[in-house]
């Protein structure tokens, strides 16, 4: 259940404790990053003074580049820092980066293996009150094409800073989905990501909860309720979307696991579709089942309305898992 | 300060547009297809930019204070991989092999195959915006290297590169200079009949440019203003509206310049083409 508040009146204010956390992670590690090289760079289009960013510009005031409401153009800027050895960041807003700059990411970063990191602003449905335009659930299935392109998803504050740090050091095209405000606390320290590999949280068995971003944290503690029940779930953070980690997703299915995709994106293009091409290709059969938004009109409200009506809860989580569970 | 690779005489200038375009014809000729007039167009502006103004070190390709080159235009990379060769950034031998599968030398460049090209180009309308990146780059370095882009005129139809523009008269990158090979035709037809992008120059002002409109096959003229570029510390950006003609060279395509944007020349047609251009040489 959420119990952060939402200034319902103004969903730009910023007030949001949850949009101040999950938003500020990205300028502190900013900061974290300049404080050891001199090569970070940010560019964010019409993200609006908030703190990701305000932070940013205060102790790096000539490290921040604005591009107006610019985006295909700040994507293909930031390649040309990259080209000369900077390491910029492009901080836009999730509804809009990947649809409107799928074509810059693919061929001036992705293409000529860039160290560009992209970060989804109010990822998911975080701007789902301002209407189906500003609904941020396709990426994964615009990029996931893209040659040479990272696809990860941060389930949380310290997700998000350990694949911020870890896309530098790697020096290599980088887009990460932001993690939703409604999202929660999944890690305590920093985890240890290896990329394009799946993070198993819990070994469990019977049943895997396979989750990305939001839907990490919706896996755990749907977990916590599910074990009360008699269940030993196994919760994995498929915190990569590309490289796949088709291995783990095969051996999870192999070790006698029914599967269920948690997922803030559309369910026909997303996690769950990788997740059953994965299973597919490999020629295994397994149960399969997904919590995620369907293709087609969706329900425009506040972010946790629009949750509660598709499922993306914990409740939802526990049931679809108690009935993957009744089917083994 | 840096200095140009060669700096060659108007007349030698002039033949090297013209030897451009010979190479341009060979390696089509392997390739068995390619952008024949949209070459041709800026054969004379390649020739002053390589021979002339840009501060080069083909030695080292990746020499920090270089000035760089993007080809707006990417798909007349096969007039750039001669100068490329003849430089000395990869060997002559390449140019056999243009467009054959698994080479280097594409119809449009790939910086991650060809050494000396500073990136790579494809889609119409970014390269501004990538060069603009780079001069940003060049300013948080304190370098005083510039940054040219060639456009095609058909390329100012697209919105990006207008975003592109307007940055970079807000933040004043003076060491950023486009020039427009202004052909006057695209794919569809004479381009302000497609879609009037006219007049170029004073939209370009009207954004914050500086603005020299020429005759982009009158070398004499293209060193003047070449030559006369502010320093990259000027503060404003500074387009070159090279007017041109599509096919300039071979008067067949100078007649039907569309019919020849992408085409292969048989041997009756590549014969005329090549005396023709062969007898400005002598």
């Amino acid at each position: 259940m959420n119990t952060k508040s939402i200034e319902m009146a103004d969903p730009f204010s910023y007030t949001s404790a949850a949009e101040v956390e999950g938003g500020a992670i990205v300028g502190r590690t900013l900061i974290e990053l300049a404080q050891q090289r001199d090569d970070i760079v940010l560019i964010a289009p019409d993200i609006g003074r908030g703190p990701a960013t305000m932070a940013f510009i205060e102790a790096h005031p000539d490290r921040y580049i604005d591009t107006g409401i610019a985006e295909a153009n700040s994507v293909s800027v930031a390649a040309g820092l990259a080209a000369s050895g900077y390491r910029p960041f492009v901080f836009g807003i999730g509804a809009f980066l990947a649809p409107k700059c799928a074509e810059q990411i693919r061929t001036d970063v992705a293409m000529n293996k860039l160290p560009v990191t992209m970060i989804s602003a109010w990822g998911g449905l975080d701007m789902g009150y301002f209407g189906p335009s500003h609904h941020a659930l396709e990426d994964i299935n615009i990029l996931r094409g893209a040659p040479h392109l990272t696809i990860a998803s941060a389930a949380d504050n310290a997700a998000m800073r350990a694949l911020m740090l870890a896309g530098v050091a790697d020096g290599l095209p980088l887009y990460i989905r932001a993690p939703s405000s409604m999202g929660s606390d999944v890690y305590k320290g920093t985890p240890r990501f290896v990329r394009g590999a799946a993070h198993v949280i819990t070994k469990g068995k019977g049943i895997a909860l396979i989750g990305t971003g939001l839907g990490t944290g919706l896996c755990v503690q749907a977990a916590e309720r599910l074990k009360e029940a008699g269940l030993s779930p196994t919760v994995v953070d498929m915190v990569y979307l590309k490289p796949f980690d088709s291995e783990t997703i095969c051996r999870l299915a192999r070790e006698g696991h029914s599967l269920l995709v948690v997922e803030e994106h559309n369910t026909s293009t997303g996690l769950a579709s990788l997740v059953a091409e994965a299973l597919g290709r490999n020629g295994i059969a397994a149960q399969l089942d997904a919590v995620g938004l369907p293709d087609g009109d969706l329900a425009v409200a506040v972010p946790q309305q629009i949750l509660d009506r598709y499922g993306l809860t914990v409740d939802g989580v526990v049931a679809k898992a108690r009935a993957l569970a009744r089917k083994q | 300060m840096p200095k140009n690779v060669k700096a060659l005489s108007i007349p030698e200038l002039r033949h090297r547009a013209e030897w451009i375009r010979l190479e341009t014809i060979r390696q089509i000729a392997g390739a068995g297809l390619g952008h024949y007039s949209s070459t041709f167009s800026a054969a004379e502006i390649l020739a002053v930019l390589y021979y002339r103004t840009l501060r080069l070190d083909p030695k080292k390709p990746d020499w920090a204070d270089r000035d760089r080159f993007l080809l707006g235009k990417g798909h007349i990379a096969v007039g750039l991989w001669p100068i490329l060769a003849d430089l000395g950034y990869f060997p002559s031998a390449w140019l056999d092999k243009f467009g054959k599968i698994d080479q280097p030398l594409t119809d449009h460049p790939n910086m991650r195959d060809v050494p000396g090209i500073d990136f790579s180009a494809g889609s119409l309308g970014h390269n501004l915006s990538v060069g603009a990146g780079i001069c940003l780059a060049s300013r948080y370095r304190g370098g005083h290297d510039r940054t040219f882009v060639l456009l095609g005129d058909g390329e100012l139809h697209e919105g990006q590169l207008w975003e592109a523009v307007m940055l970079a008269s807000h933040y004043k990158l003076g060491n950023l200079i486009a020039i427009v090979d202004a052909n006057g035709s695209s794919a569809n037809g004479p381009t302000s009949d497609v879609m009037n992008i006219e007049p170029i120059t004073s939209r370009f002002e009207a954004f914050g440019w500086r603005a020299v409109e020429i005759d982009g096959h009158d070398v004499a003229r293209l060193v003047e203003v070449l030559d006369a570029l502010p320093e990259s510390g000027s503060g404003v950006p500074t387009v070159i509206v090279a007017r041109t003609l599509k096919g300039k060279g071979v008067s067949f395509m100078e007649a039907s310049p569309r019919e020849w944007h992408l085409g292969f020349l048989g041997p009756a047609d590549r014969k005329r083409a090549e005396e023709e251009i062969r007898s400005r040489m002598s």
